[in-house]
């Protein structure tokens, strides 16, 4: 069975996604889930759990509430939280047992809005899927609020998609991502959202282009191109890469199309010996390496292990399902740059590049975690993956 | 979405004073806080103390992600392994199928074999109907070598029953042999602390002192020593989530059983002391004199350094906060609050004690959800277990979970040491309290 894993642990659950998409907005996140969720979330997937305040709980539920279909203590509890909290919004989380029982979330949002006066969303999640999928939904849900509005659009202006501590959980990874997008001459609107003003996604309608970052923010991304006509860029400016970055925004907001400039690139490079392979995120891991492809002048094949929508693929940024199947493609290449936890999966005589992912090995190695938007990071990357692939 | 306007939080209903709150619920069930202190032993840690076994999880991404890191982070990894479930193994497979399918491929992937297999289906297993007595008679008849432990990662049903660390204790009993009762060693049963020293521990006294061995699960060598302490002529637990594991024991072997529970007063201490030395036909009373003296000289000494700073007690600290609260109130210290979400049946006369003698008591809860804003109190407290210390963001605080391996006076004597300690070297609480299962081997 390739769902049976004796090595590698999972990646965080999609609960944990869209806890961590909407950890800064003020809001309240209301996983409907007996136990276990809230501790898991905040000790292996968040960050920011101990010093910065949000509002993440479960509610507790039980076999009978949940064998009898007792919804209405759920929607009685969340309300009397919001009443003595005072949220911004409140959003829920659905979580195995209600989702085989059917329970109807989106009437619980709607009997829980009628009661107060904020907005309640439904994120779909079921505990089954990835970070990936949660933190989409949430970005997505956030992206589809009434009161996001289309603005006068500001040129040369992005808002940030799809940042959290998940994929980018080094100190300082937001602060400088933004300067390096202000230096190529871009203002950042809005980061959704790590380290981020939340009053600024008000005014994500005047964005010019949408930076997606990561998978997380696909979806988003699409829904404002539908509601605002704002096109996307998926990429991260990393290393060599961030000058096509650069050029696909400007493209993009000339145009009005939607862009991913690392797969042609690495399409391109595609035909020579397959040397390096970078496991991650489908957005980070492209990014960093179609930089390391043109900065090594190797073809370098993607390894996605997690949930990806498949437009953001590509016969070299392949999603992999099961520890097996992405053991057998990372043994194929020389080197590896990947989560240290995937050195359990690989032949001794192949190199490896550390390249800590949060949402992987969380706690263990944050300490190492790297900033790829810092330069001299990612030369330092780009060092060992040469050095390395030379044995 | 409407702008954030600052206002005051209402903690009355999850803090109150000992006058007011109900016993044994104090609280209003509602949604529910997790701090993030995780000092706690969950079932992966517990488990791990079985020479030589290893654990199979079968459920989803978001419930398998605390198990696997909790395993990874204690460098254990390589006795864990997983099936991931997905939607279609729910709505288009057979669970039971899924089930033996995955736990069968876990133990052809493995290059070893393991004495011991800890098998845990979730809740998901329970409402999808699915029939894991067929699993385990399928998977012992298979692989006869290996000793398979029915244990449940299903918190769903904890809260009105047994809960998944008290079944697994009780499994992790299972593969001890019926041998003749050996009145020489004397099994702890389902302590995840090992004992203290006899200096601390009056147990650990007077078992050396009466030349009993007294088995731990932590300090066997391998999965057959843990085995043969079946012979063990006593079962001994001093956690009330120990039950049904050493009554269970204790009923399967036909052996006595001894609840020593964690209590702090004189009496109670006194009394359970005399139960355990009349089983054995000790005389104590010198001995329990002697005890006491130091007990009390201790507590002089602790109160001089300490004075009327005030105290916070916590529930993972401590197995009996209220008994705790009591002593030390009796003592003259300032116990200012107790972190508890309920209280037990065996503390009423302490609860009663403590509404007559410390009226402002105030009993605090740890799961509602007002408690993630509970504010920094403006004096210094010193706090007794660690949720105690994230919730008064204090560096004076004596990290221990479970009673730290302290049991009677020599727990008088080796808490007096670890709150003087406490108070004369502040610590930073973050890399302490978020340690998950404290004690455990951390990668961290």
């Amino acid at each position: 069975m390739k769902t049976v894993y004796t090595k590698i642990p999972c990646y965080s659950g999609d609960v944990s996604g869209a806890a961590s998409a909407l950890y800064e907005l003020k809001g309240m996140v209301v996983i409907h889930d007996p136990s276990g969720c809230n501790s898991t979330y905040n000790t292996h997937d968040e960050i920011r759990w101990y010093e910065q305040e949000s509002l993440i709980f479960i509610s507790g539920l039980n076999d009978m509430d949940a064998i009898i279909g007792n919804d209405e203590k759920f929607v009685t509890d969340v309300v009397e939280a919001a009443r003595r909290l005072h949220p911004r919004f409140v959003a829920l989380c659905n979580s195995p047992i209600p989702y085989i029982t059917g329970t109807d979330f989106e009437a619980l949002a709607a009997m829980i809005e009628d009661q107060l006066d904020i907005p309640v969303f439904y994120i779909q999640t079921n505990g089954l899927h990835d970070y990936t999928v949660g933190a989409s939904g949430a970005f997505a849900a956030v992206a589809a609020q009434n009161a996001l509005q289309k603005q006068k659009t500001k040129p040369h202006s992005v808002n940030i998609l799809g940042l959290t501590p998940l994929d980018f959980d080094a100190p300082g990874s937001a602060a400088a991502l933004t300067k390096k997008i202000e230096a190529s001459g871009w203002q950042v609107i809005s980061n959704w959202a790590l380290d981020c003003d939340p009053d600024a996604i008000f005014q994500a309608g005047s964005a010019a282009v949408n930076l997606v970052v990561s998978s997380t923010g696909w979806q988003a991304a699409q829904i404002l191109k539908q509601r605002f006509g704002i096109p996307a860029v998926a990429g991260c400016p990393v290393g060599s890469f961030a000058p096509l970055v650069t050029e696909a925004l400007n493209q993009s907001e000339a145009d009005g199309r939607t862009r991913m400039p690392y797969a042609d690139l690495l399409e391109a490079r595609a035909d020579s010996k397959r040397a390096v392979a970078v496991v991650g995120e489908t957005v980070g891991a492209a990014s960093l390496g179609a930089a390391l492809a043109l900065d090594l002048g190797k073809a370098v094949q993607i390894t996605v292990p997690v949930e990806s929508p498949s437009a953001l693929c590509s016969d070299t940024v392949l999603r992999i399902e099961g520890e097996s199947a992405v053991e057998a493609r990372i043994n194929q290449a020389d080197c590896v740059v990947a989560d240290p936890l995937y050195k359990a999966l690989l032949k001794e005589k192949t190199a490896f590049v550390p390249w800590h992912h949060f949402a992987f090995s969380g706690r263990i190695g944050h300490d190492q975690a790297v900033n790829l938007f810092e330069d001299s990071v990612y030369q330092r990357i780009e060092e060992r993956t040469e050095n390395g692939s030379i044995k | 979405m409407l702008k954030q306007v600052k206002r005051e939080i209402d903690f009355s209903k999850a803090a109150v004073p000992i006058s007011q709150a109900a016993f044994p619920n104090p609280f209003d069930p509602g949604l529910e806080f997790n701090t993030p202190e995780h000092s706690h032993w969950n079932i992966v840690h517990i488990g791990m103390q079985l020479p030589e076994s290893r654990q199979i999880y079968i459920c989803g991404d978001n419930c398998m992600r605390g198990v696997v890191m909790t395993a990874a982070e204690m460098a254990a990894s390589d006795r864990f392994a997983m099936v991931l479930l997905q939607d279609k193994d729910l709505l288009d497979d057979d669970l039971t199928q899924v089930t033996l399918r995955g736990i069968e491929d876990c133990i052809a992937k493995w290059q070893t074999r393991p004495k011991a297999v800890l098998v845990f289906p979730v809740c998901l297993h329970h409402f999808m109907g699915t029939d894991m007595d067929e699993v385990y008679e399928i998977l012992e008849e298979k692989y006869p070598d290996i000793f398979w432990l029915k244990c449940w990662m299903d918190p769903i049903m904890q809260k009105r029953g047994t809960t998944p660390d008290e079944r697994e204790r009780l499994e992790m009993t299972r593969p001890l042999y019926d041998l003749p009762a050996d009145l020489s060693q004397a099994n702890l049963i389902g302590m995840d602390m090992p004992f203290a020293d006899s200096d601390e521990n009056d147990l650990t006294a007077l078992f050396t002192r009466g030349k009993i061995r007294l088995n731990e699960i932590g300090k066997c060598q391998d999965f057959e020593a843990y085995r043969r302490t079946g012979a063990a002529g006593l079962e001994l637990y001093v956690s009330q989530f120990s039950k049904l594991a050493a009554e269970g024991l204790a009923k399967r072997l036909k052996r006595p059983c001894f609840f020593m529970d964690a209590l702090w007063n004189e009496a109670d201490i006194d009394g359970e002391l005399d139960a355990l030395a009349d089983f054995y036909g000790w005389k104590i009373s010198d001995w329990l004199q002697e005890r006491k003296a130091l007990a009390e000289k201790a507590i002089q000494s602790a109160k001089a350094q300490i004075g009327g700073m005030p105290i916070a007690i916590d529930t993972v600290g401590v197995l009996r906060p209220l008994s705790l609260a009591r002593m030390l109130t009796a003592h003259g210290f300032n116990v200012v609050r107790v972190y508890t979400d309920g209280f037990s049946e065996a503390e009423h006369a302490d609860y009663l004690w403590l509404q007559e003698h410390a009226k402002k008591l105030m009993i605090c809860s740890t799961l509602r959800p007002e408690m993630r804003r509970w504010p920094k109190p403006e004096e210094k407290v010193l706090a007794i277990g660690p949720r105690a210390a994230w919730f008064e963001k204090s560096p004076y605080f004596v990290q221990m979970i479970e009673n730290g391996g302290l049991w009677g006076y020599g727990a008088w004597i080796g808490l007096m040491k670890r709150m003087r300690d406490a108070c004369a070297h502040p610590k930073p609480v973050k890399p302490v309290i978020t340690q998950k299962g404290w004690g455990c081997a951390c990668t961290l």
